[in-house]
């Protein structure tokens, strides 16, 4: 369902964030993107979600190119980022109304969708609460249920658990579980590798930005010989570091 | 272009704004507060002051004070209809008692005496103030003006001894007549205030809105998500654009109204609490302001465009940051500017105007609006500066789109 074929992101003569990255994430699984700080997850995620362009190489979502068909990757996607950013003075029931707007879903539509994910992240008692009254754990339920409000086929997490407690880290990974299904996918971008280890069937290991290696948890230790997955990626990134 | 879309992301910006509602009341008092300060306030108060000075009786320090002649002591003490006497007191050394703050002035008296009737050489009375102190002119002209009194009396005296009028004096005489007009009278020196003001009130409403939906988005993170939607960026921006441009429209309304209201009650405040002074000083530093229906309608031509013009420049500039702080930075000298051109302008006698300068953005705005202000502004004024002003709205709109446009605008690192 996502295909990362061969993409260069180049920011300045000198900064190449990503060399020659490919990776493919199939439906059905949540996918990986593991590396250390700096190493290009938010970047390679940004040219998916065809907010950068990539320098050369292409990128499919879907079947949807995300340069010619920018779009329609966009109607596919539902993306969550680090930022967490909300209208401080819109309650979470106007800020989803607000997204739901721009996918054309109907005014019944996007009540029966919000009363869903209300009942499936617990967040009842938000929505007619303004988003600065928030703590960082109900902001992100908002976040998580903005990005899917549209019921896309294709979920991008980058860095989601960011800032949170056990609690609502818990509840982003099992959303994460839940939301999988057959016909679609997660792509779940982190450093921690508990989560990792915990959530995704397959990952890529990137570093300054190239692919280190491709393949299920299990087969990326053994690749390491060690069986603990943080352990793994230390040794697979400091080779090339 | 999809209207529904732009037209979510206007409405967000316009609940977003109201709600806060501290920073929405100040833009709405802001008018109200400063407009009757500087058009009512600084007026009242100079013109106390001043009036105050003339009606005080001042010590003056005079060197030999013994031979004053009595006319003279007579008319420098008495009070007359442009103020109250002085209090002579003998001093030695004029230059240090009025440096010493002894005596207000000096004058010296030459120690030969003062001649008490005409017809020999002139004698020089010297009088001794702190010349840039505007205190000081006040009690300078009741000297000099009492010196000039006394002499004349001289000379009338001389004059009927030889069986002559006052009149032979003066067979003619210059009379200046201010040719202003009510509304260049209203103008003064403070007419700077009428653009500055609208320039606050433009800024002051649209900065906040053009910050937060663009700067502050992009900090948040919100903008990221908001251009992952389907959403076309080109349809983002112009939302955000016509999101500036109603509070830099409603800006130009609220301040154009408190110009109309100061104006209307201005006449009464000042009569009512005005002291002596007073009609000297509104004349001198304007106070009322005489708009009519032309000139407010070119007010609000010029106020409009200009709003337009300047939103487009605060989209374009706040998108290139990427936080509310570097944005905030980013505009002070766009508020600078609005201040510093209304102010220098002011001296705008000098600038030799053609229709490049009106033009020119923000000092043709400037410009105009003193020239409406002071009546002079002609149609072909209004409609140079109108068709600037959207010229450079229409530039400034491109920068705004282009920059949205721009990844390395948007995730700038
Ligand atoms: N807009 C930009 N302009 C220039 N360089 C950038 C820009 N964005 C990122 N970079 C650089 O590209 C590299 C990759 O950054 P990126 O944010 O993609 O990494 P990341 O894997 O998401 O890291 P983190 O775990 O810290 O979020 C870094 O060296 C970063 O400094
Ligand atoms: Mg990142």
């Amino acid at each position: 369902m996502i295909e990362v074929q061969n993409i260069t992101k180049r920011y300045t003569a000198k900064v190449v964030a990503v060399e020659n990255l490919s990776f493919q994430a199939k439906a059905g699984e949540i996918y990986g993107l593991l590396g250390p700080n700096g190493a290009g997850k938010t970047t390679t995620l940004r040219m998916l979600a065809t907010l950068l362009e990539p320098t050369s190489g292409t990128l499919t979502v879907a079947g949807f190119d995300t340069k010619r068909q920018p779009e329609d990757v966009r109607r596919t996607i539902g993306v969550v980022n680090g930022g967490m950013g909300l209208y401080d003075r819109l309650t979470g029931k106007e800020i989803l109304e607000y997204f739901a707007g721009f996918y054309n879903m109907g005014k019944q539509d996007t009540q029966k969708r919000i009363a869903e994910l209300s009942d499936a992240l617990e967040m009842n008692e938000l929505l007619n609460r303004r988003a600065s009254e928030y703590s960082t754990g109900m902001k992100q339920k908002i976040v998580i249920a903005r990005a899917v409000i549209h019921n896309p086929s294709v979920l991008i997490l980058d860095e989601a658990t960011n800032g949170l407690d056990v609690v609502a880290r818990r509840a982003v990974l099992e959303f994460a579980r839940g939301y999988k299904n057959s016909s679609r996918v997660v792509l779940y971008s982190t450093h921690i590798m508990a989560e990792a280890e915990e959530l995704c069937e397959r990952a890529a290991i990137i570093d300054h930005g190239k692919l280190i290696a491709q393949d299920t948890i299990s087969n990326l230790k053994q690749k390491a010989n060690t069986n603990n997955l943080e352990e793994a990626f230390f040794r697979l990134t400091k080779g090339v570091a | 272009m999809r209207w529904n879309f732009i037209w979510q992301v206007i409405y967000k910006e316009l609940i977003s704004t109201v709600r806060d509602t501290k920073a929405f009341r100040t833009s709405v008092l802001m008018p109200f507060i400063m407009t009757p300060l500087f058009i009512i306030g600084f007026p009242l108060l100079f013109g106390n002051l001043f009036g105050g000075e003339v009606q005080k009786k001042q010590v003056v320090g005079v060197v030999n004070l013994v031979q004053m002649p009595a006319a003279l002591k007579t008319i420098l003490e008495s009070n007359t209809a442009s103020g109250v006497g002085v209090e002579l007191k003998p001093v030695t050394d004029p230059i240090k008692a009025v440096q010493d703050g002894d005596v207000e002035a000096a004058m010296q008296i030459p120690a030969t005496g003062m001649p008490t009737s005409a017809g020999g050489a002139t004698v020089a009375v010297q009088i001794y103030t702190k010349a840039s102190s505007q205190k000081s002119s006040v009690v300078e002209r009741k000297l000099s003006n009492a010196v000039e009194a006394y002499s004349r009396s001289l000379v009338v005296q001389k004059l009927k001894s030889v069986g002559l009028s006052e009149q032979t004096l003066e067979p003619v005489k210059a009379e200046s007549i201010n040719a202003e007009n009510e509304a260049e009278k209203a103008g003064g020196i403070f007419a700077f205030i009428f653009p500055m003001l609208l320039f606050m009130a433009i800024l002051g409403g649209a900065s906040t809105v053009a910050v937060d939906s663009t700067a502050g988005e992009k900090e948040r993170g919100s903008l990221e998500i908001l251009l992952v939607s389907p959403i076309k960026r080109i349809e983002v921006v112009i939302g955000k654009l016509l999101a500036v441009t109603l509070f830099a429209l409603f800006g130009v309304l609220v301040q154009i109204t408190a110009f109309v209201v100061t104006s209307l009650v201005s006449p009464f405040v000042l009569e009512r609490f005005g002291g002596k002074g007073m009609s000297q000083m509104t004349d001198v530093l304007g106070g009322n302001l005489n708009l009519g229906v032309g000139g407010f309608f070119s007010m609000l031509a010029i106020g409009v465009t200009l709003a337009l013009m300047l939103s487009g420049i605060l989209v374009a500039v706040c998108i290139y940051a990427r936080s509310f702080k570097e944005a905030s930075n980013y505009l002070v000298p766009l508020q600078l500017m609005g201040t510093f051109t209304s102010i220098g302008v002011q001296f705008g006698d000098f600038i030799s105007r053609s229709t490049t300068i009106y033009a020119t953005p923000i000092i043709g705005s400037v410009l105009g609006i003193l020239d409406v202000v002071k009546g002079k502004a002609t149609p072909e004024i209004i409609a140079t500066i109108v068709i600037g002003n959207l010229v450079f709205a229409a530039i400034t709109a491109f920068f705004a789109l282009r920059n949205f446009s721009q990844e390395q605008v948007l995730f700038r690192n």
